[in-house]
């Protein structure tokens, strides 16, 4: 493995023979098992809650700016369309048309976060959509816009 | 693949093994308190680790409290401990060596590393203390206890301990080529020692 001198060599068995008291061994592997013992318990992977919240908060803020500046280019109360077209964002109100009108002239000042979500084809019916009952068991990918008490005011779907 | 800087990689150092899968379940089995997994690590590292430890400090007593506090850190972050950074004996042994200096350093201010600075001198608090103890006197222990410290830990990882070279010189902190002249250096101060043990 090496070059170690001929004479040296029988130096080796003689070192690795070398060992400590015995009971000064065992009272060091007694020491470190109670420290081990007294470790606080390994949580589950705490680290994933850590970047999900990271993810959101960064999510919910890049959601914000991009209403934001949606609102900015169609201001609400200077279109006269239907609700629908009222933010030129394709949402679909969920809470009365007055409620929904104030959470986004707040939305100016305070954060409306949009959350990722999906709806099954068959609740379309309920925003008074039409879907196919064949592919009704199948989901659409949707966005939710909540104000920050975390009530969905508005749907937008996606596909 | 070219490990990252770290502690084994600051000085040359190129490539080492792997750790065994081995190693890894024992690993992740402290990682979550099993203490039998600490037990047979233990058993099985402590020994080389003494060794060293006790090549270096020339005392029993440090020697126990630098594989101690070695495990310790083990303990408190086993995942600190990357295996493709070198052995995990050469990770304990590189924190015992960690920890030795530490004490030297808190007790005299300043441990010259330099070898020739340190060529005829020992600056273990009991040099003349229990390394020959355990075991017989003779020429050969008494020279190597005469040694200069970094020339003993190059003559106890490399000659005593059959280290490879690069896994050596990780521990010790320094490069290859450094580990080599300390070698060399060492190995012929030791056989003048013994020569001039034989004249006398």
């Amino acid at each position: 493995m090496n070059d170690t001198p001929d004479w040296l060599r029988p130096a080796r068995a003689e070192f690795a023979r070398l060992q400590p008291d015995a009971a000064q061994d065992a009272a060091v592997l007694a020491r470190l098992t109670r420290q081990l013992r007294a470790r606080p318990a390994p949580r589950e992977d705490a680290r994933w809650p850590r970047r999900l919240a990271w993810a959101s908060g960064a999510l919910g803020a890049t959601a914000a700016l991009l209403l934001t500046l949606l609102m900015l280019l169609d201001p609400p109360g200077t279109s006269r369309a239907a609700p629908v077209a009222a933010t030129g964002s394709g949402f679909i109100p969920l809470v009365p048309d007055g409620e929904f009108r104030a959470a986004l002239a707040a939305g100016r000042s305070a954060a409306v976060w949009l959350q990722p979500a999906e709806l099954p084809r068959e609740r379309l019916a309920l925003l008074g959509l039409p879907f196919d009952a064949g592919r009704a068991d199948e989901f659409v990918r949707a966005e939710l816009m909540l104000n920050p008490s975390g009530q969905v005011l508005a749907v937008r779907l996606l596909n | 693949m070219q490990p990252a800087m770290g502690w084994l990689t600051r000085l040359g150092f190129v490539a080492a093994a792997p750790a065994s899968s081995d190693d890894s379940v024992l690993l992740a089995r402290l990682a979550a308190g099993d203490t039998d997994a600490l037990a047979l690590l233990y058993r099985r590292e402590s020994g080389s680790v003494y060794r060293y430890a006790l090549a270096l400090a020339g005392d029993e007593a440090a020697a126990l409290d630098a594989v101690q506090e070695a495990f310790a850190q083990l303990l408190r972050g086993p995942q600190r401990f990357q295996p493709g950074r070198g052995s995990l004996g050469a990770y304990l042994a590189g924190i015992a060596r960690h920890q030795l200096l530490s004490q030297w350093r808190d007790a005299r201010r300043h441990v010259p590393l330099d070898d020739d600075a340190l060529d005829e001198t020992d600056p273990t608090p009991g040099s003349d203390a229990r390394l020959t103890q355990a075991q017989r006197e003779d020429g050969l222990w008494a020279a190597i206890r005469r040694l200069s410290w970094p020339q003993r830990e190059a003559i106890t990882l490399v000659d005593l301990q059959e280290r490879p070279y690069d896994e050596a010189a990780a521990i010790a902190g320094v490069s290859t080529d450094v580990l080599r002249t300390r070698l060399h250096r060492a190995r012929q101060r030791l056989a003048d020692l013994l020569a001039a043990g034989e004249r006398s």
